[in-house]
């Protein structure tokens, strides 16, 4: 079995990880450690991005993948999300694309935006 | 109120009706728009002449007039006998009033040029030099005095040259101040026009032909700057040479404003009067210039070794000057004439040639007196008629006003209300009015020179993207169209990819 | 116009100090914002990473900002927006508005104004000045909000977070980021935004290089990097050229304290903001402060819960407006500063200390000294530049002593 090392994205201490199977060190949480084997199997990653809104007050709406998406799709995710356009008014958290390029995770809405000339 | 048309943009929808034609016809052409041209034009605009202004930039001040100390010298440097001396002595006393008349601001803070222990000696010649040369009320200071006037002066200052007459002002506000008077009394400005050939015909001048086209006039003014003699050559007039000579500055944060009073100068070399550090009219400290021979007569770059230079020239007068503050560097080219002196003179070679060339410091002090001398010189080529001239629009500074006075203007405009520039505090207003001036602005560097807006600390990080929205709403163009300093300075690459219709 | 309580500034800091102020029973709370909606710079920072302190989920910085937006109102608080404050003055704050001039008579004042990036002037870049170069956060906002790209390759100097997280969006809008360059021998940002940022693209961090020379005359034509040596230098025959259109800067933020200074707030020179005690309370009666107004942090959780106990002090300022007894707090060994600068007695509870090391530590002893004494002492597995380090010290553990002293001791 091959030995990985990575540095945890969780959250801000950035633990490095060793993996070997299903042996893990380095970790200070079990979400480092589950994330670190997941990784090792098969990275995901959390997209952010943003795409065309017509009618708001603001002409690009914050999006992001509810859930992390597999790492080697991410740049089918990305055109899939630039081929978008989203009509205000918009909730944060609305569903934009569901299942978004068949990866099985939706795309939302990070920010609420009012129609232009609504409260 | 006046149409918001502007004079160039006039000017410019004639130019190309009539492009390759030759039905532009001037009394006068001059090229370049810094301090002498633009003076010359404002000048001559007090007589019944046509005058056209060709600029090879988007804007005036572009080259040594946008890049100077801002002083306006005693005169007691240039050695007497030159042309530098009589016009720098005459320039400085016409300036007040001058300023008055265009609504710039003047601040006559003196100046000082200091000496350390055993060094006093060498003010004594220029002590002499400034009497030869007519300055008045030169006095020389000791050490308690100097102190006094400037408290952070290094305890190594023993003595001073004292200059009261010396002043410091906007070079930018005043060249933009003359060149927008010119333009409301009928000075055509050609920009982004590059001359390409001057067109002489049996010894007598025709015209000149720029990238955007003709112009005929039996005068050209040539107030080319650094390319002066580049351009004396193009049209067979005698002969000059300009050595290009670099001089780089720096800009420091108005939070330090008042660590220095007035000018302030080391004992000068022989190249140079060396760094000195001095208010700005704005507020800021400026601490400059190096004295750097280039060849590249574009070359404005600053560099490491310079920036060094000038942080110990300035620690050597003022040590504890807080060079951290610095906000902005920057660097213009003097344009040094292998004579040492001016060359103001009508060709001989070729009639309506009118050469002010190799206008390096003390220029700026000088200018007003530079430009009497061209109404002369034209005056000896044909007759001119005095007529009334008219001022430009005045400008709102509202920056100046107290709080209650600004709520006034914006119950006429809410646009003065809305802050842009936090560093500087510039409303929204403010940057229309200079958008729709009669020279208006039509670059980022111009709206930041004419309202300061991106020229404080923060030097345009919060304000770029809703400049770039305000300059595409007002002028009509593309954001992705607006530049920094003309043509080639696109500021944006483009749109994102995104959506179907974006 | 009357408030009980003026918040300038509608980004975490100033929603964070309202919304507490509010719920610890004020009843008349006004947010000032100078930009057409609240949020701050979180508007542009659609990136995730916030909130996992605070709400156990990770959220954009869009998200987060949203969490906040939605509570103004029901709580009731005011919020002016397009709104700039110009004036200040205990008691008094005046502002511009395209309405006009608004003049605010207030109990007290909460600083929250945030800070700004440094630029090349303040780095002192020699060279051209062409079109072409951007903070990182302007960049940010041109992509993130306004739609534009604004260059096609692009070089970044400085590895802070922001600039890191700029790679990234770059890369991702078709632009290619052909290094990041940063001075020092470790980064300026969070080592996951290097995995995730960086390395997830192959994006070359070069540690230890310095950006010699900017060239191009109307856009950017391309940049000169350099290797330096221990002194920062750069090391003769290490240059090298990269052709490119664009230079992002992502090389420190400041806070923005205009305002203070017209206020006369004592500054502290190391974190560039108001020297404050444990409620958040600047040099001048009834004027607080919190978030990066103070010192930069790097987490927006951090904001919030700074600008709650500057919540806190103001509201029981308001009730109390009494100052006790000082006991000053100072960096010591390896650390850069402190906040808060100082205690005003008496204090209860334990309180919290935030500071920053200057240099990175591997196994760190932090340690509270005062009047030669070891009061406290903490081991901590690592301490880097990039990451603010808090501490919670027991108030029964601080003597009635003159002043503290932290230090941060260890291996490199």
């Amino acid at each position: 079995m091959m030995k990985k090392t990575m540095t945890c994205i969780i959250c801000p201490l950035g633990c490095r990880i060793e993996v070997e199977g299903e042996r893990a060190q380095g970790y200070s949480c079990p979400r480092g450690r589950d994330w670190a084997r997941q990784e090792a199997a098969a990275p995901m990653r959390i997209l952010t991005t943003t795409v065309p809104l017509r009618g708001g007050e603001i002409v690009l709406l914050p999006v992001r993948t509810r859930g992390p998406v597999p790492k080697d799709r991410l740049w089918e995710c990305l055109a899939r999300a630039n081929s978008l356009l989203v009509e205000a008014p918009v909730r944060v958290g609305q569903v934009v694309c569901p299942d978004l390029a068949g990866t099985g995770v939706d795309l939302i809405a990070t920010r609420t935006v009012a129609e232009i000339g609504k409260d | 109120m006046e149409s918001r048309a502007s004079h160039r943009e006039v000017s410019v929808a004639v130019f190309f009706v009539h492009g390759g034609g030759d039905l532009l016809l001037y009394d006068v052409v001059i090229i370049g728009a810094g301090v002498v041209g633009c003076g010359a034009a404002y000048a001559l605009s007090r007589y019944n002449l046509k005058v056209a202004l060709v600029e090879e930039g988007a804007e005036v001040a572009l080259g040594a007039s946008g890049a100077n100390s801002g002083i306006v010298h005693a005169g007691y440097d240039p050695l007497p006998g030159t042309l530098a001396a009589e016009l720098n002595v005459r320039g400085n006393s016409l300036y007040p009033q001058l300023c008055r008349e265009l609504d710039v601001p003047f601040c006559p803070t003196g100046s000082l040029v200091v000496a350390g222990e055993g060094e006093e000696s060498a003010l004594d010649i220029l002590l002499a030099r400034g009497r030869a040369n007519g300055v008045a009320d030169l006095a020389l200071l000791g050490r308690d005095e100097l102190l006094n006037r400037e408290p952070n002066l290094s305890p190594d200052a023993a003595a001073a040259l004292y200059a009261p007459s010396a002043a410091i002002v906007s070079p930018w506000e005043l060249v933009l101040a003359l060149a927008e008077t010119a333009a409301v009394n009928g000075t055509d400005f050609y920009f982004n026009a590059e001359v390409t050939g001057i067109r002489v015909g049996e010894e007598t001048l025709r015209g000149v032909d720029t990238s955007r086209g003709p112009l005929l006039a039996p005068i050209v003014l040539n107030a080319g700057g650094i390319k002066a003699d580049l351009l004396a050559a193009l049209a067979g007039a005698e002969r000059y040479d300009i050595l290009p000579r670099k001089g780089e500055y720096l800009l420091l944060d108005k939070d330090i404003s008042g660590f220095v009073r007035q000018v302030v100068f080391p004992l000068p070399n022989p190249v140079s009067k060396g760094i000195l550090v001095l208010p700005t009219v704005e507020g800021n400290v400026l601490v400059g210039p190096t004295a750097q021979p280039v060849w590249d007569r574009e070359d404005r770059s600053t560099t490491g070794e310079g920036l060094a230079e000038i942080q110990r020239g300035a620690r050597k007068l003022f040590p504890d000057l807080p060079l951290r503050r610095v906000i902005a560097s920057f660097a213009g080219l003097r344009a040094v004439c292998d004579s040492g002196d001016f060359v103001l003179r009508s060709s001989a070679r070729v009639k309506g040639w009118i050469d002010a060339g190799g206008i390096q410091s003390p220029g700026l002090s000088a200018a007003p007196a530079i430009w009497e001398r061209l109404v002369q010189l034209v005056g000896g080529l044909r007759e001119l008629e005095p007529r009334e001239r008219i001022k430009r629009p005045p400008l709102l500074r509202l920056r100046d006003l107290p709080l209650a006075e600004r709520e006034e203007r914006i119950r006429e405009n809410p646009l003065y209300g809305r802050i842009i520039c936090r560093c500087e505090g510039v409303s929204e207003g403010e940057i229309v009015d200079a958008l729709h001036r009669p020279l208006p602005a039509v670059t980022l560097d111009g709206l930041k020179r004419r309202t300061r807006v991106g020229g404080g600390r923060c030097q345009g990080g919060f304000c770029l993207p809703r400049l770039l929205a305000i300059m595409s709403r007002e002028l009509g163009i593309s954001p992705l169209a607006v530049t920094k300093s003309g043509p080639g300075s696109e500021v944006l690459a483009g749109l994102l990819a995104k959506g179907e219709e974006r | 116009m009357k408030a009980e309580l003026v918040v300038i500034g509608g980004g975490p800091a100033g929603m964070g100090a309202a919304l507490e102020a509010k719920r610890l029973g004020l009843e008349d709370v006004l947010i000032i914002e100078r930009e057409q909606f609240p949020g701050g710079i979180l508007q542009q920072c659609i990136h995730s990473g916030f909130g996992l302190h605070l709400f156990g989920e990770e959220l954009t910085g869009v998200e987060y900002a949203q969490r906040f937006i939605d509570q103004l109102g029901p709580a009731g608080v005011r919020l002016l927006t397009d709104t700039m404050v110009m004036e200040v003055a205990p008691g008094l704050v005046r502002a511009l508005s395209p309405a006009g001039l608004i003049e605010i008579q207030a109990g007290a004042i909460i600083l929250a104004m945030g800070c700004r990036e440094r630029t090349r002037g303040a780095l002192n870049i020699p060279g051209t000045r062409p079109a072409g170069i951007y903070t990182a956060g302007t960049a940010q906002r041109l992509i993130n909000v306004e739609g534009y790209l604004p260059g096609r390759r692009a070089v970044i100097l400085g590895s802070g977070d922001i600039g890191l997280i700029m790679a990234r969006r770059l890369t991702l809008e078709g632009a290619d980021v052909l290094a990041v360059a940063e001075l020092m021998p470790w980064s300026g940002g969070l080592a996951r935004n290097i995995a995730q940022c960086l390395e997830d693209f192959a994006i070359p961090l070069y540690l230890s290089h310095t950006l010699v020379e900017i060239h191009g005359k109307k856009r950017l034509r391309g940049v000169t990097l350099a290797q330096v040596d221990e002194e920062f230098q750069p090391r003769p025959g290490s240059q090298r050229y990269f052709p490119c259109d664009t230079l992002l800067l992502s090389v420190g933020l400041v806070p923005e304290n205009e305002l203070s200074r017209q206020l006369g707030i004592e500054l502290d020179p190391v974190s560039g903001g108001p020297r404050v005690d444990q409620t958040l309370s600047t040099s001048v009666p009834g004027v607080f402060a919190c978030g990066n107004v103070v010192h930069v942090h790097d987490l927006a959780d951090n904001v919030t819960l700074e600008s709650r106990r500057a919540a806190a002090g103001a509201v029981a300022w308001l009730a109390r407006p009494v100052r006790g007894r000082e006991l000053a707090v100072g960096p010591g060994e390896n650390v850069s500063y402190v906040v808060p600068q100082r205690l005003s007695l008496p204090v209860s509870g334990t309180v919290s200390f935030l500071f920053r090391v200057r240099k990175p530590r591997q196994e760190a002893v932090i340690e509270v000294v005062s009047g030669g004494r070891v009061i406290w002492r903490k081991r901590r597995r690592g301490a880097l530049p990039a990451e603010m380090v808090e501490i919670k010290v027991p108030t029964a553990d601080i003597p009635a002593a003159d002043s503290l002293t932290i230090h941060c001791r260890g291996e490199k």
